[in-house]
């Protein structure tokens, strides 16, 4: 991560345990400003209560939060209202109407009485515009989401919380939550959010990925998917079946970190320091080797496999540990 | 923007939010304003303010001496009993009574004159199988206002029969005035011959006199003692007769051959004075009604209010109290418990929201809320039951707002320290629960032991069944004891559900 940016959170060395169970431990992390940091982990890895320690409803059994320069234990009520959050379950009142329920939300955030026009900009935001005087027990899943969403984004704050703000919707929606996610990172706001979903790091700046309390790592996307493989990957197909010693004639060039592997008789998979360089050397050394090449290109595997890469890596060393 | 104004802005997020949750259970509201009015017209149409009659089963014994008697005593009381039959055997009675077929067993005596001759009291045995200590001492009540009345009914007889024999009485004064009369004309004359006879007759008689006012003698005490009672110079008759013996025996020793006989006229015309008294008094007896003799005093009940009670009008006091106390509790006690377990005080927590502008919010707009169901609760009793109001309606209105205050508190209090719902609800039904025994609405103070006081001063509905009682029946102001009392008890409960609530929205 970028040391270059302002930071709005600091977490150094924060553990949580409650009684003998440690909810957290040694986490240490800098949310910059103007951010998306994403936070990917099996459920109960510890992604909500680094959430509340972070927004204050935690006190850390060790180490320092830092938010605004400040703990959140000294918070003022105005550094509150620079900080929005959506909690991960649906919290706001189901007998209330929808707008009800935002006049409620603006009315904690002391936000003043005219509040049509910004309740109209929210609604139109979050798409649920014409829908105002529904009560929250009667509509769907995905629009209490919204809602919620609405409803922390209501006093404008410069940093948002979103503890797994997709969880339980469709894809089609999930999407556009991102949308709006990025869209407010355009009008820099800061957004920490976490999610189940593996796949929706690739929307974030960073990505934290968190396992049994314990965070892992920090990295963009396409740094997190570096480390989980050691390097990148290229796939190789050829017009002819693939031969032992031109496997081994790939793994002799710069830039090839390990043996290949052959996918099948003409497909070869090869891991390279970085894709870009590493195209115009395989397709040099083709030329100058007689093989000719029906496709190369760069393959992205899906953060789904990267995570459980991840995983996997993680037990393994847990194991040897052991 | 100001930060009493954001104070405000965040205070008024819970009063409109609350507002509208209630607002929106149109059901709710109905059950909270109709069910207790409901529950009070029922009360009032159900409330059977006559005494219970009591099937009842006599047992005379085959040889019982006073047979005639009892089936005309019985025939005479009449109300709380229901003579359903009688019986000779009391196995028969009592297997009968185990059947529910009757509520009572009553055995007479069979030879009630032989215990009175053996000075012990003849007794009525009332057998029943009542358990509940009201409709027991309801029986036992009964059982002595029927043994009184019997009693009462065997000394009207003996009344009766004594002012039949003060006829013949009086026939004898007037015999023994007219001797007197001839013994005074005599002496008048001086002559002392006759004068001397005529005293011999005046003798004969007043022993006859004598003789029968000494046989029914207890009889006339009652009277006497009120007329002594009434006249405090007036003697006993034993003294008059005392007198007058006294007086005959000295003219008994008339010398007849003597002269002037001044002394002799005196002694006969205090003679004729006494007669004449015997005979008012007699007269008077005679006259007077043999049940006033008895029963000479009776009592009479006058209440200083301005209007005439009814059962139900005594209720509905503590009703309104109990009621109004459980409507704020409950509301008040599930209003934090449901914002802990829906998870919104975890959005609190993150938001620059304060326990005392929670608090207070909830509670301006309960108060509100349950004002307005206070009033519509009083319409309907005031206007639908017709319940005296005799204070002035500012001393209703605030004792109302002084117990919803201190009820919504008590909510609060079991809000913060209760972990779920069912929880919350279970205490607010041991409050009501102990408000029926301990607040006076059910059971009077007075019937508790000093120690369980504590319990009933900490219920708000002590505090305002008393006040409204006052207010309402009595046309009383609220006594301002109790006024301060329960002021300072709800604002301790206050400041402990703010001070909880300030933990519960700290950080963990």
């Amino acid at each position: 991560m970028t040391n270059d940016k302002v930071t709005l959170v600091k977490l150094q060395g924060v553990s949580k345990r409650f009684g003998e169970a440690t909810a957290v431990s040694d986490i240490t992390l800098d949310v910059p400003k103007g951010a998306i940091l994403g936070f990917i982990g099996p459920s109960g890895c510890g992604k909500t209560t680094t959430v509340r320690l972070m927004v204050g409803n935690y006190k850390p059994t060790a180490g320092t939060v830092q938010v605004f320069n400040r703990a959140p234990d000294k918070f003022k009520k105005a550094d509150l209202k620079r900080i929005g959050y959506m909690t991960q379950l649906f919290v706001l009142y189901p007998e209330l109407t929808i707008w009800e329920n935002l006049n409620f939300a603006a009315s904690i955030y002391g936000y003043p009485f005219r509040r049509k026009e910004r309740f109209a900009e929210l609604l139109d935001l979050v798409e649920l515009t014409g829908h105002e005087k529904k009560e929250a027990r009667n509509i769907s899943g995905g629009m209490q989401r919204r809602l919620s969403l609405a409803a922390t984004l209501i006093h404008k704050p410069e940093l948002i919380f979103l503890d797994e703000p997709t969880a339980g919707i469709d894809p089609v929606l999930r999407r556009k939550f991102w949308d709006h996610f990025h869209l407010l990172k355009e009008q820099g706001h800061t957004l920490f959010v976490t999610t189940q979903y593996v796949g929706e790091a690739a929307y974030c700046d960073y990505v934290g990925v968190m396992r049994n309390g314990r965070l892992l790592m920090v990295e963009t996307p396409d740094g997190l998917r570096r480390r989980a493989l050691g390097g990148e990957i290229v796939n190789m197909h050829t017009t002819a079946p693939v031969s032992g010693e031109t496997l081994a004639s790939i793994q002799g060039l710069p830039g090839v970190k390990k043996q290949p592997k052959l996918l099948d008789s003409q497909s070869v998979q090869i891991l390279v320091e970085e894709a870009d360089t590493a195209i115009p050397k395989l397709l040099h050394w083709s030329e100058n080797n007689n093989v000719e090449l029906d496709t190369i290109n760069e393959f992205v595997p899906p953060f789904d496999d990267i995570f459980v890469k991840i995983m996997e890596d993680e037990t393994a060393k847990e194991e040897v540990a052991a | 923007m100001s930060s009493l104004q954001e104070f405000f802005i965040r205070m008024s997020a819970f009063v409109r939010k609350e507002m509208a949750a209630i607002l929106r259970q149109p059901r709710l509201v109905a059950i909270l304003v109709l069910g207790p009015f409901l529950i009070l017209l029922l009360f009032g149409i159900g409330y059977r303010d006559s005494p219970r009659t009591l099937r009842t089963i006599l047992v005379v014994p085959e040889n019982s001496r006073i047979k005639t008697e009892i089936d005309d005593l019985m025939n005479r009381l009449t109300g709380a009993l229901d003579i359903v039959g009688t019986v000779s055997s009391e196995s028969e009675a009592l297997d009968r009574l185990d059947l529910q077929e009757v509520d009572l067993v009553l055995v007479t005596p069979a030879d009630p004159y032989d215990d009175i001759l053996q000075s012990q009291q003849s007794q009525f045995e009332v057998v029943h199988q009542e358990i509940d200590p009201l409709e027991i001492l309801y029986v036992n009540t009964l059982e002595r206002a029927y043994v009184q009345e019997i009693n009462r009914q065997v000394l009207v007889r003996g009344v009766t029969q004594a002012q039949k024999r003060a006829a013949t009485v009086e026939e004898k004064v007037a015999a023994s005035q007219a001797d007197a009369a001839a013994v005074r004309a005599d002496l008048e004359r001086g002559d002392g011959a006759n004068a001397l006879r005529d005293v011999g007759q005046l003798v004969t008689d007043f022993q006859a006199l004598n003789l029968s006012i000494a046989a029914s003698l207890s009889m006339f005490e009652g009277a006497q003692s009120l007329e002594k009672a009434q006249h405090q110079s007036s003697v006993l008759l034993e003294e008059r007769l005392a007198l007058i013996e006294r007086e005959l025996e000295d003219l008994s020793l008339l010398d007849p051959n003597g002269t002037g006989f001044k002394a002799e006229v005196a002694q006969v015309e205090l003679i004729e004075e006494e007669l004449a008294a015997i005979k008012d008094f007699f007269e008077t007896f005679q006259g007077m009604s043999s049940r006033v003799l008895v029963s000479p005093f009776a009592g009479k009940t006058v209440s200083v209010t301005q209007v005439d009670l009814g059962p139900i009008d005594f209720y509905v006091p503590g009703v309104i109290a109990l009621l109004l106390q459980h409507m704020a509790v409950t509301l008040a006690a599930l209003s934090i418990v449901r914002e802990r377990n829906s998870g919104t005080i975890e959005l609190f927590r993150a938001a620059p929201l304060s326990a005392m502008e929670t608090v207070l919010g909830k509670m301006v707009s309960f108060m509100v809320l349950t004002a307005v169901l206070a009033a519509i609760l009083t319409a309907l009793i005031v206007l639908g039951l017709k319940t005296p109001l005799l204070g002035t309606w500012l001393s209703y209105i605030a004792v109302v707002l002084a117990l919803l205050f201190t009820s919504l508190s008590l909510g609060f209090a079991i809000s913060v320290i209760s972990q779920t719902d069912s929880q919350a609800v279970q205490f607010s039904m041991i409050v009501l629960l102990a408000s029926i025994f301990f607040s006076g609405f059910f059971i009077a103070l007075h019937r508790l032991v000093a120690g369980i006081h504590i319990v009933s001063w900490l219920l708000p509905a002590t505090y305002g069944t008393d006040m409204l009682q006052d207010v309402m029946l009595r046309g009383r102001p609220p006594a301002t004891l109790l006024m301060g009392g329960l002021l300072l008890w709800g604002l301790i409960l206050f400041i402990f559900g703010w001070w909880r609530l300030r933990h519960l929205m700290a950080r963990e």
